[in-house]
């Protein structure tokens, strides 16, 4: 293969610093995670860099990359099912593309609208709980949300010291239910990293949530 | 290339000293953790350059949570100077260029072998036990397959019913240490050989909690703000230790004490075992018994 096709087919950069990005990604993720509805800010001087074809936004290919490897099957939902993001992803993290979303260990969901249930995901077994989906959600806001498909959510549950207040969207309306199905099967169930392109708000499975109104 | 890529390739070994994807591994073990509190998650644990005695379950989490900007603590039975404390906190001073302290109040990550700093943990710190043995049911129950079952089904029973053993047998729960909680009222947990006095800090501490034992493979967490209950019965309240004496040398009474043997004519004293509670306390002017007895003017 002459070396231009090459350069033709290689994948958009990925994390300029692997071994450093990679552990500034996980601790904000593992923040976002330990301390539900508190919002985590990925520095900009990373995102910035990072150059990952539509519709994967930097802060999601971001966690991708730090957290996925061969051992990972990537599920894309049908908004991110591309032939350049499966080459990105196969290219930077070595995963597979599963089609499957029962098998997935990283599903990432372009398009929240469309995210109506959690239950296709692998939810682990009771024995194992840890064989599951962990969801990276892009929305379009995430924080204060001005209410046209958004939701703004109640949580409750193990790092939050009392309650905690946020919002995120426009997501599917079914699912703020759906999120309360996944809480009852605890401790199966999936977790969920909402990103709005900077932002990480970590929504495990043991958050209890409700929905506040507008 | 970034200057720290560069930094990176120039680097004799990985940074932190496990490689990135085994750092991968026990970070996706980590996030599992934390969503599922008190659950001991498998990983594949890496053989470390010290023996499993020294807490390389500790390690291999400390080594995958580690950043160039954080502050390491590491404590021995509450000591910062122990040869095994000292060994761990020059590891990561060499290999992850980390800034070091033994003040819990400036550390970003703890790592602890057998004690809970006096000193209040805050929002943002971690702590990182060192863990021989994960499994709260397994004086109880060899079979692996057999405590599975029970962390699946919640049948925690056996474990009461011995711990009821104690109390017909002893009047009280024997246990001091290595005392079984639950966490976020679902999960049976070891909160590893720590004395039952160090027990009530877990319970909603606003620092995040994570257990790593590296022979046995197991990782888990307790988020912040999460309950961490001891578990007791309605007639034998759980109780922490008591102490009949102050620190000999810097007079704190709720405080964990160790046993010092001073002479070879049964002279000892009790001092804390948190070393750097200890010396604080005594920068600020407390002085103990064996120091002449004073407190800090007002
Ligand atoms: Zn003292």
């Amino acid at each position: 293969m002459p070396v231009e096709a090459l350069f033709a087919i290689s994948p958009r950069p990925g994390l300029a610093d692997p071994v450093m990005q990679s552990q500034t990604v996980f601790r904000t993720v593992m923040a976002a995670l330990a301390e539900p509805g508190t919002i985590h800010a990925l520095p900009e001087t990373l995102t910035g860099t990072i150059d990952a074809p539509a519709p994967i936004t930097p802060a999601a290919a971001a966690i991708l990359l730090a957290l996925a490897d061969y051992e990972t099957p990537i599920f894309l939902d049908e908004a991110a099912r591309n032939a350049d993001v499966g080459a990105f992803l196969s290219f930077h993290c070595g995963s597979r593309i599963t089609d499957s979303a029962g098998e997935a260990s990283f599903a990432l969901i372009a398009d929240p609208t469309s995210l109506d249930r959690l239950d296709a995901f692998a939810p682990g077994t009771l024995d194992y709980p840890d064989r599951s989906t962990t969801l990276i959600v892009q929305v379009a806001e995430l924080g204060d949300v001005s209410g046209e498909g958004s939701v703004r959510l109640r949580l409750t549950g193990p790092g939050i010291a009392d309650t905690a207040r946020i919002g995120f969207g426009p997501v599917n309306a079914g699912l703020v239910a759906a999120l309360a199905d996944n809480r009852a099967r605890f401790p199966q169930g999936v977790d969920l990293i909402v990103t709005d392109g900077a932002g990480i708000l970590g929504l495990p499975r043991s958050t209890r949530i409700e929905e506040e109104g507008f | 290339m970034s200057a720290n890529a560069a930094a990176e390739a120039a680097r004799p070994y990985n940074y932190a000293y496990l490689d990135e994807q085994t750092k991968r591994m026990i970070r996706r073990a980590i996030l599992k953790a934390i969503a599922i509190p008190g659950y001991q998650v498998p990983f594949a644990s890496r053989e470390m350059p010290m023996p499993y005695g020294w807490g390389t379950g500790g390690v291999q989490v400390t080594a995958s949570i580690i950043g160039p900007s954080d502050v390491l603590k590491v404590i021995d039975q509450g000591s910062d100077d122990t040869t095994n404390a000292v060994s761990i906190r020059k590891f990561f001073e060499k290999t992850a260029g980390v800034a070091v302290t033994t003040a819990t109040t400036a550390a970003s990550i703890i790592q602890t072998r057998h004690r809970i700093p006096e000193t209040p943990l805050g929002a943002g710190q971690v702590l990182v036990y060192q863990v021989p043995i994960p499994e709260p049911l397994r004086f109880l129950e060899p079979r692996e397959t057999e405590t599975r079952k029970m962390h699946a089904l919640a049948e925690y029973g056996l474990m009461h019913v011995k711990l009821y053993e104690d109390i017909a047998k002893h009047g009280r729960i024997a246990k001091t240490y290595d005392y079984p909680v639950m966490v976020g009222g679902r999960y049976l947990m070891d909160p590893s050989p720590t004395p039952k006095f160090d027990n009530p800090k877990m319970h909603r501490s606003p620092a995040l909690q994570l257990f790593g034992a590296g022979r046995e493979k197991r990782i888990y967490a307790v988020p912040p703000h999460t309950d961490v209950v001891s578990l007791d019965f309605d007639d034998h309240p759980f109780e922490v230790n008591k102490f009949d004496k102050p620190c000999a040398l810097c007079g704190a009474t709720d405080v964990y004490l160790d046993e010092v043997i001073l002479d070879d004519r049964g002279g000892r004293m009790f001092v804390c075992s948190d070393t750097d509670n200890c010396e604080t306390r005594r920068a600020d002017g407390h002085r103990g018994e064996l120091l002449g007895n004073e407190e800090p003017r007002a």
